[in-house]
């Protein structure tokens, strides 16, 4: 009787092809963006599980660069610890050659704790030129302005993507560099003020060092900025227009899974009260719909493939928890539909 | 088999709305029986035969089957009592139209454990027996609606039910029809099974030998 059911229901299946289809769009497009929407929460909000980081605003207020040795030894003071910077060189000095066809690449000086940054692990990388893998290079050393830096490749496990995040191109070639101690004030001695501009604009300070917070914005009255700790905008931009918008959608497509399925049992409903009527319980006829939760999740599997999703971050996990929660849902909906209830109403109806 | 119904009352319950479909039916039925239950629309001719045929549960008052309290009955044994006991008729034939004829005689088997090649065999010799052999593939929205009827009771008779009951079964019939599905019921009737029809068109069928009972506004009057 179970075996004859499952069938019974698979041979349903032929006739709702576009339903499957639909449910299958909204189920993929649910997991996508939750998977997304949780992705963004977590590197934003949670980053680095839990830390928060203070960001800052720079207003230029002066013409006076005002650049001076005690002020990049403080700014190397406070990027010393709980503190993480970056800037990006376009060009290399000309004296480095970083492939067979390429003069040129891109330079990402990272200064401070790269921990911070989302970068594991970030231990030992310090005084380092680091080229990506996609490229090998010729040149042994690398000098930039005072100083010299021995090029290496990337260690096995090195997880640079949060810092790729910032400018990943394919088709460029790219170094970074993890200045040590002191090698920020050198390299920015008496040097163009972009550069110290960038790494002004890009410092992130750990939110519950508010000593070291305090000690950046004073360096304000020292340079032509004028520095404010920021509230988060992209994390405010995630809680105030993202994170509703997601919910809100998610919501929609829910509900929208909850109208398609609540249809498809309506119409089965005569066929499935013909079957009580003449001997059906519940658990069979409950088994008469399980393969079409079941085939709209295996589709779900298949289109998520077919786009080659699975690589991005917590879409499994996801994509598990959402069609997990889709086949308990259908199921307690086919439960509910096959009350006695229904079926005298539907008697009645047909009298 | 012997149904007793005893004191049986029966409220639909809305939001704002209630409504006494039966109230304090008794009655017994005996196997052999022809009972016809007549009545106006509304009555509690279907709700009594939801009752009867373990569909409805939700009444107050004792219904017992071989005196079997039905109360006292799981789903499961609800659900086979459905199957080994009662066989049911509609009035609009309760067929599925996307089905072939086959698909809809073979429910009550299935729910009885028949292999499907009993089931086939089982099927075709019904469909023989009531002239339909012919269109065991055939869907039920290609045939004509005294063959359609004919389909509904083979649906009943070919898993051989103790009690048949039959709502309103003649009610989308023409006079000649209507003689026809009746005497194919009472064909099968046997000492040991009953038929119970409820209609409101008693007065048109040539009824003889039945058990009358009138239902009025959920009252039972013999």
């Amino acid at each position: 009787m179970f075996l004859t059911n499952l069938k019974l229901g698979l041979k349903d299946l032929s006739r709702m092809k576009l339903w499957l289809l639909t449910l299958t769009y909204c189920l993929a497009t649910l997991c996508y963006l939750l998977a997304a929407g949780l992705g963004s929460w977590q590197q934003e909000v949670i980053l680095g599980g839990g830390l928060k980081v203070t960001r800052f605003s720079l207003t230029p207020v002066s013409f006076d660069t005002g650049v001076t040795t005690d002020l990049l030894n403080q700014l190397d003071d406070i990027l010393a610890d709980h503190a993480f910077s970056y800037a990006v060189l376009d060009n290399q000095d000309g004296n480095s050659t970083f492939s067979a066809i390429r003069q040129d690449a891109t330079i990402y000086l990272v200064a401070g704790d790269a921990s911070l940054a989302g970068i594991k692990p970030a231990e030992g990388l310090a005084g380092q030129a680091y080229y990506n893998s996609a490229y090998s290079t010729t040149a042994k050393n690398l000098r930039l302005r005072d100083l010299t830096f021995t090029f290496t490749s990337l260690p096995a496990g090195l997880d640079l993507s949060t810092l790729n995040g910032l400018s990943q191109t394919d088709d460029q070639a790219e170094v970074y560099i993890f200045l040590a101690p002191q090698q920020l004030a050198v390299l920015l001695d008496k040097q163009p003020y972009d550069l110290l501009a960038q790494f002004l604009t890009n410092t992130r300070i750990l939110s519950q060092d508010q000593a070291r917070v305090q000690a950046f914005t004073g360096l304000g009255s020292q340079t032509l900025f004028d520095i404010s700790p920021l509230a988060n905008d992209e994390t405010l931009f995630l809680v105030y227009y993202l994170a509703p918008f997601i919910l809100l959608s998610s919501l929609l497509l829910a509900l929208t899974l909850v109208v398609l399925t609540r249809a498809r049992l309506a119409d089965m409903l005569r066929t499935l009260t013909l079957h009580y009527l003449h001997g059906g319980d519940r658990l069979a006829l409950n088994l008469r719909f399980l393969p079409v939760p079941l085939t709209v999740c295996l589709l779900t599997l298949l289109l998520l493939s077919l786009l080659r999703l699975w690589s991005y971050p917590r879409l499994p996990l996801v994509t598990s928890l959402v069609l997990l929660g889709f086949v308990l849902l259908a199921e307690l909906m086919v439960f509910v539909a096959l009350r006695q209830k229904s079926f005298i109403n539907r008697i009645r109806a047909e009298g | 088999m012997k149904l007793t119904l005893r004191q049986v009352s029966r409220i639909y319950r809305r939001r704002h709305f209630e409504k006494s479909a039966l109230d304090k039916v008794s009655l017994s039925i005996r196997s052999g029986e022809r009972i016809l239950i007549s009545g106006p629309s509304g009555s509690g001719k279907t709700t009594l035969l939801n009752i009867m045929g373990l569909i409805d549960t939700d009444y107050s008052g004792l219904y017992s089957l071989d005196g079997q309290d039905a109360r006292e009955l799981s789903g499961r044994q609800r659900a086979a009592c459905r199957n080994r006991i009662f066989g049911c008729i509609f009035q609009d034939y309760a067929l599925l139209e996307n089905e072939s004829v086959f698909e809809n005689v073979r429910i009550p088997l299935i729910y009885a454990g028949y292999s499907l090649r009993d089931q086939r065999r089982l099927v075709q010799a019904q469909l023989d027996r009531l002239e339909l052999g012919a269109y065991l593939r055939q869907r039920p929205r290609d045939l004509s609606g005294g063959q359609r009827q004919r389909v509904a009771i083979a649906r009943v008779l070919v898993h051989q039910p103790a009690v048949i009951l039959a709502d309103e079964p003649f009610s989308a019939l023409d006079p000649a029809l209507r003689r026809d599905v009746l005497s194919l019921l009472e064909q099968y009737l046997t000492p040991e099974r009953c038929l119970i029809i409820a209609t409101h068109q008693a007065d048109s069928l040539p009824l003889s030998g039945y058990r009358r009972l009138t239902l009025t506004e959920g009252q039972l009057q013999a």
